[in-house]
């Protein structure tokens, strides 16, 4: 039987990827495997991205000029790809964060009424 | 690194289909991610060889991750897909309006065209400037094809008045020149499809109907001596024809996704000689019309053959590398 929960929880992950991410960034810059390893912490487990999946959102949030990537040495001496939040980028998570506390509101109202009363 | 890491990487690489400046800095940053779980693994106990493995698996397969790379990074903004279609826009507006007839537009026209590709191909051949590369390839096609007439009328002369009908270097430049332009056509595409063969085709996209639009006029000489409404009879369906190249062009820029890509050039490609076809009045026959839709499916899929050669040990390596995935 297929995961219900599972595949809603895939498909809202999917919707949400450019908001989680842009939020992540509003702390501190971060490379690609610090975004999973964040993401997981932050949301105890429930979030993961797939790799193959977080790339693809990476650069096209770059590409958007949402976020700036550049190369730099993390604190043990590696080179990674870090990833910043632009000013653009602020702008569009603060507009995404409105609306997003707009809709789960009247998700709670429609689906929850007895949670909202 | 290990054979097997390489091997995915090379795999990578070779579906990502982008500059290599842009394939290096793509493959260098999976690559940092891949290490860094792998050695996450190892240090919780997993061997190496198999930490690495574990690492892949859980990235997933190579093809699909080049596939989403490909698609972010070839996907044009509303802007560049406007100027990639802009030649095509130009030249459905010269033939809406008639003017194609006058050299004084047509040739700073090309002129213009030459210049956005001589641009964009030291600018790192951005992909707004493959429509306009398309265009000039025209210069030498056309070239090529009057060297051949040149040679051609020679040997009818030799064959039937026993002499040569122009002099000895009209000959000597003339077959030189064939060897030449054709020597620059297949540099150019070649260069183009090694990075990307998709995108060769969608320069050489104009060339058939081109050719065919040439043969109606070569079956109908008697047009080419009028001057004025003889000449312009077609050129309602050519523009319409343009404006659909124009149309596919924005489509192709829009739509990241390559095998959608193919699709909406190969259904493109045959359907603007078919419309041609069915808009004139009289010349090329059913049999033109077959030659030259095949014709065009043939030229539309020939870049495939300058693209890269696929790496047979890297795919080895990478089944070795991800058992369960194939």
């Amino acid at each position: 039987m297929q995961d219900v929960a599972g595949v809603y929880r895939r498909e809202l992950l999917k919707g949400s990827t450019e908001t989680l991410l842009l939020s992540l960034l509003i702390t501190e810059p971060m490379y690609g495997y610090q975004l999973v390893r964040e993401m997981e912490k932050k949301s105890s487990g429930y979030f993961r991205f797939k790799e193959g999946t977080l790339y693809p959102a990476l650069h096209r949030l770059e590409k958007d000029g949402l976020v700036n990537g550049s190369w730099g040495d993390s604190p043990n001496g590696q080179n990674r790809r870090y990833y910043s939040i632009t000013e653009k980028g602020h702008e569009r998570l603060a507009s995404m964060l409105h609306e997003w506390e707009k809709f789960s509101t009247a998700v709670n109202l429609v689906a929850l009424p007895g949670a909202t009363a | 690194m290990t054979t097997t890491i390489r091997g995915y990487f090379s795999d990578i690489r070779r579906h990502l289909h982008l500059a290599p400046s842009e394939s290096d800095e793509i493959v260098r940053e999976l690559q940092t991610h891949i290490e860094e779980r792998a050695q996450e693994l190892a240090d919780s106990g997993m061997s190496t060889d198999e930490s690495i493995k574990q690492a892949m698996r859980e990235f997933g397969e190579t093809e699909s991750v080049a596939n989403k790379m490909y698609e972010v990074h070839t996907t044009g903004t509303w802007k560049r897909a406007g100027l990639a279609a802009l030649p095509h826009l130009v030249l459905s507006l010269l033939f809406a309006t008639h003017l194609w007839t006058r050299p004084a537009l047509v040739g700073p026209m090309l002129g213009i065209a030459l210049v956005m590709s001589i641009l964009g191909w030291r600018k790192g051949r951005p992909l707004w400037s493959y429509p306009w590369l398309g265009y000039c390839l025209i210069i030498p096609l056309v070239s090529w094809g009057l060297a051949m007439s040149a040679i051609g009328y020679g040997a009818w002369g030799v064959v039937t008045k026993g002499k040569l009908p122009l002099g000895i270097p009209i000959y000597a430049v003339s077959i030189t020149y064939i060897g030449f332009s054709l020597w620059v056509f297949v540099r150019v595409l070649s260069r183009v499809s090694r990075r990307d063969w998709v995108m060769g085709s969608l320069m050489v996209l104009p060339l058939p109907f081109l050719g065919f639009w040439f043969m109606y006029f070569y079956g109908r000489k008697e047009l080419l001596e009028q001057t004025g409404v003889g000449l312009q009879e077609f050129d309602g369906s050519v523009a319409t024809v343009f404006l659909i190249l124009a149309l596919t062009t924005v489509a192709f820029f829009r739509i990241g996704r390559r095998f959608v890509r193919v699709a909406l050039l190969a259904i493109t490609a045959p359907s603007m000689i078919v419309l041609a076809w069915l808009s004139r009045e009289s010349g090329p026959g059913f049999i033109a019309l077959f030659l030259f839709a095949a014709l065009s499916i043939v030229v539309l899929f020939a870049p495939a053959l300058f693209d890269r050669p696929k790496d047979a040990k890297a795919s080895e390596e990478l089944r070795y590398a991800l058992p369960d995935q194939s």
